[in-house]
């Protein structure tokens, strides 16, 4: 018995040991050695800093028309170009791609909160609440996405909480479906058999057993759940439900500009590759927040 | 089946009395989830433990072992039969009334990797039933101090993640959190079973030892009969979720009766090369049939070496053979009879 205990001492001694590492700080430098999620990760940061930090170096107002510079292309005068206002593109694009921002964090949250509450529900009380978040689930599923929204954006379309909204109702499935099969393993492990026979109750179990260790695999699903905002939005904007002018999106551009691809093609290659490069980054880091996560299912080599 | 208990009367009144204890698990197939089929884990298995005794519960794996253990302790709900702690009912049990014997009964699982919450420190861990029972935070954290020395842990450990621990030492702190409500009964499902061999004989060494500085009673579910033997002081033998053989440890191991338990005895090895050589294994036809179709009569006549006719017609009740020694078995072999002679003066 004792062995161990002075096992633990001569390796404090011989320097081996270290400090106890939480949870989050291995997976930290685990996710630093995974170089894609990493080259991500710092794109994504400089990316969505830019949106914020461009308007306000600009010289030109987001909303400012000015005729003699109408529809030009690109320039040192005007980095992405004008459109037929003459509004400035660069600092139209960045306000655009605050709007997608904006919708993708928004879509995360709820989605993040209702799928993880219903998931979590069905997930550990099972049986007939299961059978209803599960119906839920595949009404969802079979309905298709695009003809609901494109018909209730009709409706309620227009603003940017509202769009955001609509997109969350339909995200929230796929965290749903996480959270419910992480929550059926979980409920089963030994260290919750073990909380059980202590006497936790259902409270405890859920807060401070199953839900820390299914947050991983949830947060790998909020990144690729927002990518996939930002493209719904976009596809709904761009048809002409989604964010509607004045107020703008990436979507919303590449919908303004789509006439002019003859002509100006930088002004939808822009918003393009911008929204293109956000969806992208997200899901490597997804991928790298998976590994790092979880390193017994990793699928890149470091 | 059977209802009278074994009876010992060394120990006086028992912890722990399980009669007729029965789980089923439905089988359930197609979309509206109807009931297909049966799988009975546990059929009609009763048994007691006593004061300061452990009682080994041997049994190959899918035998029901492990689900006896969570059914007494109601991580798993009876289908039948009943589980009472000291006089008091388990299995009709409140929830508020279960909560206050949950104190009393705790478990520790086989896989020291799985039965620790990875996201919280050790010191957390042990301290959580403790909170859970009301003690205040830093009464909690003193008492898990306590324990993590009392499992031969140093408790500067105590911050540390149970990442950072070998299977030794976290089946260490799985037995510690085990301890934290001061329990009388503690249920072990095969807590060495995942251990390397030299790391086993520590843990054993230390449920000795916890055992007498406490009077623990233990259940210890294993399926290394040379462990069992060593720390139980009485025996049950389970097959395919029956128990075919109860007896003190001596009984069992120099004169068992029970052709499966003769059988399951001559596949442990001997330590001494002479005597290993002219060990002779029985080894046994088949496999464990599946529980959702148990044979009919008695269920260990499909792979029985002497099994007859009777034994698929009718179910051998357990029966006394002699002081302490239960067997379920219509042709018990007598002491000093082998499995093996028996068969071959039948002609098989």
């Amino acid at each position: 018995m004792p062995n161990t205990a002075i096992d633990l001492h001569q390796l404090e001694a011989e320097g081996l040991s270290i400090k106890p590492k939480s949870f989050g700080r291995q997976t930290w430098e685990r996710f630093r050695r995974h170089r894609l999620a990493m080259i991500a990760f710092v794109i994504l940061v400089l990316l969505i800093s830019s949106f914020w930090i461009v308007p306000i170096l600009s010289p030109y107002g987001v909303r400012e028309i000015n005729i003699q510079d109408a529809a030009q292309g690109v320039s040192w005068k005007h980095p992405f170009g004008t459109d037929p206002l003459g509004r400035d593109l660069m600092t139209r694009t960045m306000e655009g791609a605050q709007v997608s921002i904006y919708i993708a964090a928004v879509v995360a949250l709820i989605s993040t909160a209702i799928g993880t509450f219903l998931g979590a529900l069905a997930g550990y009380f099972g049986k007939w609440v299961d059978a209803l978040v599960n119906q839920m689930i595949n009404l969802i599923l079979v309905v298709p996405a695009l003809v609901v929204l494109l018909v209730v954006g009709i409706k309620f379309g227009g603003s940017v909480n509202q769009v955001a909204f609509l997109v969350a109702l339909i995200s929230w499935i796929t965290i749903a479906r996480i959270v419910r099969g992480l929550f059926f393993q979980l409920k089963e492990a030994d260290f919750v058999q073990a909380a059980r026979a202590a006497g936790a109750g259902p409270g405890r179990i859920i807060f401070r057993h199953i839900l820390p260790n299914a947050m991983g695999p949830v947060l790998v699903q909020i990144t690729l759940v927002s990518g996939a905002a930002i493209i719904l939005e976009s596809t709904l904007s761009f048809l002409g439900l989604g964010v509607t002018p004045p107020d703008t999106s990436l979507g919303t551009l590449i919908a303004e500009s789509k006439g002019f691809i003859d002509v100006t093609p930088s002004r939808v290659l822009i918003p393009g590759s911008i929204l293109t490069l956000l969806v992208l980054c997200l899901n490597f880091l997804g991928d790298g927040l998976r590994d790092a996560l979880d390193p017994a299912t990793r699928k890149t080599r470091q | 089946m059977t209802n009278d208990p074994t009876t010992l009367p060394a120990h006086g009144d028992p912890v722990l009395r399980v009669e007729n204890l029965v789980k089923d698990f439905p089988i359930q197939a197609g979309f509206f989830r109807r009931q297909v089929g049966l799988v009975q884990a546990v059929s009609g298995v009763s048994l007691e433990i006593h004061e300061h005794e452990t009682l080994g519960v041997v049994g190959e794996s899918g035998c029901g072992k492990t689900t006896l253990g969570r059914t007494i302790l109601r991580l798993l709900d009876a289908t039948s039969g009943s589980v009472t702690y000291k006089g008091e009912s388990v299995t009709g049990a409140s929830n508020s009334r279960m909560r206050e014997l949950r104190r009393h009964m705790q478990i520790v699982f086989q896989d020291p990797f799985a039965s620790l919450n990875p996201r919280m420190p050790v010191r957390e861990i042990i301290a959580e039933p403790l909170r859970i029972h009301g003690e205040s935070r830093a009464a909690a954290s003193a008492r898990a101090n306590e324990l993590i020395d009392a499992v031969g842990l140093l408790s500067d450990y105590g911050n540390r993640y149970p990442h950072e621990f070998s299977g030794g030492q976290r089946q260490r702190i799985g037995i510690a959190r085990a301890l934290a409500l001061q329990p009388t009964l503690i249920i072990l499902d095969e807590p060495v079973s995942a251990l390397d061999v030299s790391v086993q004989a520590q843990v054993v060494n230390l449920l000795e030892d916890l055992q007498n500085e406490f009077k623990l009673s233990y259940m210890f579910i294993a399926h290394d009969l040379s462990v069992v033997r060593h720390i139980s002081d009485r025996v049950a033998v389970m097959y395919l979720g029956k128990v075919v053989e109860v007896a003190d440890r001596d009984s069992i191991y120099d004169r068992p009766s029970h052709p499966y338990t003769q059988s399951l005895l001559s596949a442990v090895p001997v330590a001494d090369p002479h005597a290993e050589r002219n060990r002779r294994r029985i080894v046994l036809e088949g496999d464990l049939p599946s529980p959702a179709a148990v044979p009919s009569g008695c269920r260990f006549r499909t792979r029985c070496p002497i099994a007859t006719e009777r034994c698929s017609v009718e179910e051998p009740e357990i029966r006394l053979m002699a002081e302490g020694h239960e067997v379920a078995c219509h042709f018990p072999l007598s002491p000093g009879e082998s499995l093996i002679e028996v068969a071959a003066a039948r002609g098989r």
